[in-house]
């Protein structure tokens, strides 16, 4: 873990606590300044490609740790923090875990968001989503006329197709975690590229759902 | 989330719906999106050789907010000079439709759809003028 130099002192032996999230010597959970970025908060390297079995081992041994339950008859400040910080490790463990969460915490994290410089849809995405989005207006229009049986099935044909694409998409998006540790503006330009157009396509696909 | 009244009546009437054929001479067209939520919007304007907007068509596939912005865009920007459509601000807008801050993505929207339309007509443009170039 990242050592932290900003030390809090420790809520109930009063000593520096050893690092963020606990005091070293008697085991108490120590206030935090500030919120503590996730990565740290499971003593995680900071990088996109997370070891996802670690990080799960780490949040259950946190959640056992600040379990509110256990400051039941600590004095009033020790509880608040336990609920903070279960409240801080839910947080952490729920976007870490899925990896666009995670790619979108990332972006911002490093003064980035998706709509940034990023106003124009590929051309061929626009066009495949234009397409579509057309279809369905004709499978709208043919199903109020009580027809609309071939149109349906082509539908479920682009679902499938769009399904498909979706995963792809991700898996690019788990590959792009791997290229170096996703800062640099390359990483991040590329990460950015794929999440927009996962928005697009389950955007897309979301409407189509809703009709087969 | 309650939508204003103007909001409302642009989506449940939205002006000039439809699209002219992109290779038609004067035809800029500008498809933007937002990545944020996977909206996507298509505005197409129609310009004079003296550089009017004479008309204006959209399609829109997202929010009731991104269906209004760009609706009220093509009533906005009809018979404006190119040069002061490029001006137009998302803030005016917001302002005319009452939108709320989680929806002011969706006036950014529409004013990059009104400077990608003109940038693909002016693009157009230069293109004719450097074809007519080499003609001569």
């Amino acid at each position: 873990m990242t050592t932290n130099t900003e030390t809090s002192l420790c809520l109930h032996c009063g000593k520096p606590a050893a690092h963020q999230l606990v005091c070293a010597g008697c085991g108490i959970v120590a206030p935090a300044g500030r919120e503590t970025d996730y990565f740290s908060v499971f003593g995680l390297p900071r990088r996109l490609a997370i070891d996802l079995a670690e990080l799960e081992r780490r949040y259950y041994a946190l959640s056992r740790e600040f379990h509110p339950d256990l400051f039941h008859d600590r004095p009033p400040a020790e509880q608040a923090e336990s609920l903070r910080m279960t409240a801080l490790v839910n947080r952490a463990y729920k976007t870490l875990k899925e990896p666009v969460r995670r790619a979108l915490y990332w972006l911002e994290a490093h003064g980035e968001s998706l709509g940034r410089d990023n106003e124009r849809v590929p051309t061929t995405l626009a066009a495949r989503v234009f397409e579509v989005q057309e279809r369905l207006e004709e499978l709208r229009a043919a199903r109020a006329r009580g027809a609309g049986e071939a149109e349906g099935r082509a539908m479920c044909a682009i679902r499938d197709q769009l399904r498909a694409d979706l995963g792809a998409s991700e898996a690019r998006l788990a590959r792009s975690f791997e290229a170096d540790d996703g800062a640099s503006a390359g990483a991040l330009a590329e990460t950015k590229k794929i999440l927009s157009e996962l928005h697009y396509l389950r955007t897309l696909l979301r409407d189509v759902e809703s009709e087969v | 989330m309650a939508y204003s009244d103007k909001v409302l009546d642009h989506y449940e009437n939205p002006r000039n719906v439809g699209s002219f054929a992109k290779d038609e001479p004067g035809v800029g067209t500008g498809i933007v999106g937002a990545p944020e939520c996977g909206d996507v919007m298509k505005l197409q304007l129609k310009i004079s050789d003296e550089g009017v907007i004479e008309d204006a068509k959209f399609k829109t596939f997202g929010c009731g907010s991104a269906i209004a912005s760009s609706s009220y865009v093509t009533e906005l920007i009809k018979g404006k000079s190119v040069e002061d459509a490029y001006a137009i601000k998302n803030t005016q807008i917001v302002e005319e439709l009452n939108l709320p801050p989680v929806k002011i993505h969706c006036s950014v929207l529409a004013e990059d759809a009104i400077k990608a339309a003109i940038g693909d007509w002016k693009g157009k443009k230069g293109n004719e003028a450097d074809s007519e170039k080499k003609a001569v």
